[in-house]
């Protein structure tokens, strides 16, 4: 028992540590809140921009029928936010690994006796927090202009599906930063991997509108469960229930992916452990 | 009898790597074998050297040993656990210092770097807060612990390294190269911590390429070369094996290598090296060393440098160093770059 806590203990530490290194290093780099807010709005005037261009003044009775939704900047705002955020994560995990690498604090964790799968899980915390911040100051605005208040429960259950929609882009980004330790150069394949979670995932069309096949293909992606389930509480206004198919069928494949994700970089960690590839940079 | 807290029994590490040639054609891999059948013992409290040239084995060696590298043949144990079947445990006992100045969150305090790293080793935020303190007051960087380490000078940053390796309080200390790159007076308080450190009971295994530290820090050397041991000892046990050599210092200008070429071929000498301090006028130091007789080969080498208008500063018998040793045990000279000498 007094082992057990102990480990416990330990593990918090290394979660704490994790925490607030990610938060510290990101507060004194505070550009990326610019971009993050008003990337989301430049894609939205986008999107609103080709609908009118195709459709005319048709566009917004179409968007109706198709989506079920009635304000398309909100919509489009929480999708390409969504969109933003997970391109980000999946990029960010190679990258920040390979960061990590050159800057020679890489293979320093690996000299201590923390646990390396919690270690690099323990970034889905701060990551999940600033997603939440992201989409709190994002969508803030519509929602007040349409006088509306999100109750707790929408709150916590948005906060809660942002964690777990985390929780399979990280271990797509296990996968490709495995990639980027072991090719150096692995940018094609995450750029595929980035369009092909984007396309099936239906973060700015419901996945209805795709061909039968693809359809069936994006309910193997967690984040489409994740579009769709944010979307009918930030947009519709619907209560989520625990016993919804669709958040089980979320965080069942959120925990394939992470499971992969982990597998795949614990067979590239002994690889490079003989290879010497840890320290290579 | 002294506790063993590192043994090595013919550790072996093969690396391969392959050479590009131009676009379409496949390089040729080549198998380079880092360190061959390495074995050693360090005992506790001990400072133990590993001094070899750049490329010698010795970072593969401290690699190895902290666990982050898998031998390939061999085995060892520090502080009483396998390298490779309790990492973690190992991990939990030693520090390590890599590099000098890498390794930090720039982003990040000295202080805020030192406690992410000790919360790593499970040192609860109390303990942390207390050992950082005297971890920054040891290495004298109290004053700067709060400034990010983007402003850090290299001898500060590799102040913080060295604290960095004794966060959590480790009984077996691994240092590669402690102060490569470091101005004299951070390199003097780097090595009288070292020194301190040992006096405290904790085992130092360190790698250098300055042989004047090696001799001033260490109870024991290893001289490794190209992977492999060539011998083991006191720094004065090192010296003892060319004791009967006679060895001349010649401080001069004009050292050029058709100079060094012509001592070379001089009858009685064994070995000449030289270090340039200026490669402009090629000024330095050049060290001969004789199987014979002072008198019967020193007339001989004054005619040579002076025909060859040399102009010396200084000629004196000299103690043999721990670069004789290793040019007697290899054949070859020390510092690749700058010495220009070799076995007759």
């Amino acid at each position: 028992m007094r082992n057990m806590l102990k480990a416990l203990r330990n593990n918090l530490l290394v979660i704490y540590a994790v925490y607030i290194k990610e938060m510290k290093i990101w507060l004194r780099y505070p550009s990326w809140i610019f971009v993050f807010i008003t990337l989301p709005y430049t894609l939205t005037g986008l999107f609103y921009g080709v609908g009118y261009a195709i459709a005319g003044n048709r566009a917004f009775d179409n968007f109706v029928k198709n989506t079920g939704a009635r304000n398309p900047v909100l919509y489009y705002l929480l999708g390409s936010t969504v969109l933003l955020l997970s391109v980000i994560i999946i990029e960010d995990m190679g990258a920040s690994i390979r960061s990590e690498q050159l800057r020679g604090t890489f293979e320093l964790h690996y000299l201590s006796p923390a646990n390396k799968l919690l270690l690099w899980s323990s970034y889905v915390l701060p990551h999940g927090t600033v997603s939440f911040i992201v989409i709190a100051a994002t969508l803030a605005p519509p929602l007040i202009w349409e006088t509306r208040t999100l109750d707790i429960v929408s709150v916590l259950w948005t906060i809660v599906l942002l964690f777990i929609g985390m929780l399979p882009l990280y271990g797509i980004g296990l996968i490709t930063a495995s990639l980027t330790i072991r090719f150096k150069e692995p940018w094609a394949i995450i750029n595929i991997i980035k369009a092909f979670i984007s396309v099936c995932s239906g973060f700015l069309y419901p996945l209805t509108v795709l061909p039968h096949w693809l359809q069936l293909v994006s309910k193997t992606i967690p984040t489409s469960y994740l579009a769709v389930l944010l979307r009918d509480i930030l947009i519709f206004d619907r209560k989520l229930l625990l016993e919804d198919i669709r958040l089980t069928a979320l965080v069942i494949t959120s925990l394939l992916y992470l499971a992969l994700g982990f597998g795949i970089y614990l067979r590239w960690e002994n690889y490079a452990r003989k290879t010497g590839d840890l320290s290579k940079y | 009898m002294m506790k063993k807290t590192v043994i090595a029994e013919n550790l072996t590490k093969v690396f391969v790597t392959k050479e590009r040639k131009g676009l379409f054609k496949k390089g040729l891999k080549k198998r380079i074998v880092a360190v061959d059948h390495v074995s050693f013992e360090v005992y506790r409290g001990e400072i133990f050297g590993l001094l070899g040239p750049n490329g010698a084995g010795k970072t593969t060696t401290i690699k190895i040993l902290s666990t982050l590298l898998l031998p390939d043949e061999g085995e060892a144990w520090v502080n009483g656990y396998h390298v490779v079947k309790e990492a973690d445990r190992v991990r939990a006992t030693i520090g390590v210092s890599l590099y000098s100045d890498r390794g930090f969150y720039w982003k990040l305090t000295g202080r805020e770097n030192l406690r992410y790293f000790a919360y790593l080793h499970h040192i609860s935020p109390r303990e942390a807060e207390r050992k950082i303190e005297e971890l920054l007051e040891l290495v004298g960087l109290k004053e700067h612990a709060d400034k990010l380490v983007e402003e850090y000078s290299t001898g500060m940053k590799s102040k913080l390294n060295f604290a960095r390796a004794l966060l959590n309080d480790p009984e077996t200390l691994f240092l590669d190269e402690p102060t490569i790159g470091l101005d004299p007076a951070s390199a003097r308080t780097i090595r009288e911590i070292i020194k301190r450190l040992s006096r405290e009971g904790k085992t130092i295994f360190l790698t250098t390429h300055n042989m004047e530290e090696a001799d001033f820090l260490c109870d024991r050397i290893a001289i490794i070369n190209r992977g492999k041991i060539v011998a083991i000892g006191t720094p004065r046990e090192l010296k003892e094996m060319v004791r009967d050599k006679n060895i001349v210092e010649i401080e001069a200008i004009n050292l050029t290598d058709t100079v060094v070429e012509r001592v070379r071929r001089l009858g009685g000498v064994e070995y000449v090296s030289v270090t340039l301090a200026d490669p402009v006028s090629f000024k330095g130091t050049m060290r001969v060393t004789f199987d014979g007789e002072f008198d019967e080969c020193l007339p001989d080498l004054l005619k040579v440098l002076v025909d060859s208008n040399v102009r010396l500063l200084y000629v004196k018998p000299s103690e043999p160093s721990l670069e004789d040793v290793f040019i007697a045990l290899t054949g070859v000279s020390f510092y690749e770059e700058h010495v220009k000498g070799s076995k007759k």
